[in-house]
């Protein structure tokens, strides 16, 4: 008898809204706070021949870091939990294991502790969790929730002790976390979590973040109408945006040369006349709070650079537990987490979000 | 014959103030509403209570159950039910503490020791010592938890009371009793700088039994 084939899955899901930044009930900010870990942000900046310093300068000052061997009992030591946690946004992911094999760990600002482990390591180290909804029918996979900041979660009681007993004398668990800390108070500097650790023993090194600059000349951008409201009767539909989007971050030649070889894609709606147009990208690990001041930074001036529209992307790790809020994700295909952001000079803003087929949509 | 007595006169006099049926509406539908009451739903269900004519009842030749008439010569204990009802195995309460168990520990520390020839095990001979390990007698040894599909028995340890087919009995050094099944746990024990695991899938057997019954290799110890 052959092996029971699993229903097939949707190879991915593409939510798209349409707002303002200037609509009061926008949730734009939310939404970027709620995506925790964000591995590359790249932009797409039509007519324009050189990439902004203002971008430059924020990308690479993140104050992400990246701590070596840091076992998970620290994670739960009340001076962390009283100094960081609950004075601000920490986020912490576990670095170098891959979601659907390895134990992934990750710390929410909200303070909660994800542990995503595999059946192993869960049915070995004791804490009560829950089957992961990925892959539905076999359970390889458990998640362990524990909120940090619940007021009976402090030494002496007895959750905390079986927790502690857990993480120490058990399986002795260590992992490799990218970690950032935006401080509620503005006077603390956010690298004081990485003198932290550095007292505490742990190798603390900084996020590399590389960049990835590309001019292209001659291209035909398409010609995005903001005020477009019914789809039905136009050329082009917002995945027919999203598709060029992509298509022009790879590098396609997307000029619609009908004897091409390569490629005869074309844009399916009108395009603006060819033009200078930059694309950057920055990988490594940044906070939500660079996000923020990136796509300001890009609404501020977006009428001294005389941009038509102006799109950011944001990636999620492919290997993270979560992609938004607590919503789990996992790898089928690809561990597609990301959004995109195209800006317009009269503030208002389409939002692309794609999920991979292993992720939860709310 | 009227099927109910009549009616006390005070109560008569009064029948539409009381909002009571008139009599020959009760007596008419008695039979159908008994039916209504008492018959079983699936009887129902197939209209038998419409349907009167072909059915019969009876009400006088019930079979009557026999008295279960126990062989008291066969059997010269008590049957297990009996056991359980009799709370023979459970463990008083004041009678619930780790120390009163430790001697009992030490006694099977040196039987187990005996058994395994402890001193004499090398690598060569370890498999021998399995063998007798299999056979051997576990009340009074001090198990832990070592992994469980149930996290919350991970870690788990103390001294085996009693063991039965599909459980072990162990009290904790904290003086609580607990039951833990065998299946889909593996537990660990150490004896003579030796640390040794078992697979408690492939160890549900009773102790009694297992000492003559032949074991066979078990391809994987997935739990």
């Amino acid at each position: 008898m052959a092996a029971p084939i699993e229903k097939s899955l949707p190879i991915g899901k593409l939510v798209f809204e349409k707002s303002s930044f200037k609509n009061e009930k926008s949730k734009h900010e939310e939404f970027i706070e709620d995506h925790h870990f964000n591995y590359a942000i790249s932009c797409i900046l039509p007519n324009c021949k050189r990439i902004p310093d203002i971008l430059q300068s924020s990308c690479v000052g993140e104050k992400s870091f990246l701590v070596q061997d840091l076992p998970l009992i620290e994670v739960i030591s009340l001076d962390l939990i009283e100094a960081f946690i609950k004075r601000g946004k920490l986020r912490m992911l576990s670095h170098g294991g891959t979601i659907d094999g390895d134990d992934c760990v990750a710390v929410l600002p909200t303070g909660h502790l994800i542990l995503h482990l595999s059946k192993d390591t869960y049915q070995q180290l004791g804490l009560e969790g829950k089957p992961s909804q990925f892959p539905k029918r076999k359970k390889s996979k458990y998640i362990v929730d524990i909120d940090l900041t619940s007021p009976s979660f402090k030494p002496g009681k007895k959750g905390y002790n079986r927790v502690k007993w857990c993480f120490k004398d058990r399986l002795g668990l260590k992992f490799n976390f990218i970690a950032t800390w935006t401080p509620s108070d503005n006077e603390v500097c956010p690298s004081s979590l990485q003198k932290y650790f550095t007292m505490k023993g742990c190798k603390c090194k900084p996020v590399k973040i590389k960049c990835n600059m590309k001019k292209y000349n001659d291209v035909l951008v398409p010609d995005i109408d903001p005020s477009q409201v019914d789809f039905d009767n136009m050329d082009y539909s917002y995945p027919d945006v999203f598709e060029w989007l992509g298509g022009f971050s790879c590098g396609i030649d997307l000029s619609c040369n009908p004897d091409d070889y390569l490629s005869t894609y074309s844009f399916n709606g009108p395009t603006r006349p060819p033009a200078t147009c930059s694309y950057v990208q920055y990988s490594g690990y940044f906070s939500c709070q660079t996000v923020q001041s990136i796509i300001k930074s890009i609404r501020d001036s977006m009428e001294e650079w005389k941009l038509p529209w102006c799109s950011v992307t944001v990636q999620g790790f492919m290997d993270s537990p979560l992609s938004w809020k607590q919503r789990e994700h996992g790898y089928l295909n690809n561990g597609d987490n990301l959004y995109t952001f195209i800006i317009f000079p009269d503030d208002s803003y389409w939002l692309y979000s794609a999920y991979g087929s292993y992720d939860l949509v709310s | 014959m009227a099927l109910y007595r009549e009616l006390p006169t005070h109560v008569f006099e009064n029948t539409a103030a009381i909002g009571l049926k008139s009599r020959s509406a009760v007596e008419n539908d008695f039979v159908s509403s008994f039916l209504q009451r008492h018959l079983p739903a699936n009887r129902l269900r197939k209209g038998e209570d419409k349907d009167l004519k072909y059915k019969t009842q009876n009400l006088d030749k019930v079979k009557k159950k026999k008295p279960e008439v126990i062989n008291k010569k066969r059997r010269k204990g008590l049957t297990s039910r009996e056991r359980k009802k009799l709370k023979l195995f459970d463990i008083k309460k004041e009678h619930q503490s780790y120390e009163k168990y430790i001697p009992m520990h030490k006694i099977w520390k040196d039987y187990i020791q005996d058994v395994l020839n402890i001193k004499s095990v090398n690598k060569d001979n370890i498999h021998a010592a399995q063998e007798r390990l299999l056979k051997a007698d576990f009340h009074g040894s001090c198990l832990t938890i070592q992994r469980s599909k149930c996290p919350s028995y991970v870690g788990v340890s103390g001294i085996v009371l009693q063991e039965t087919r599909n459980t072990f009995k162990i009290i904790t050094q904290e003086d609580q009793v607990k039951c833990i099944p065998k299946t889909n746990s593996v537990f660990v024990f150490e004896i003579g700088g030796y640390v040794f695991t078992l697979h408690g899938n492939q160890f549900c057997v009773r102790s009694a039994e297992r000492c003559t019954r032949k074991f066979k290799l078990k391809g994987t110890i997935e739990i």
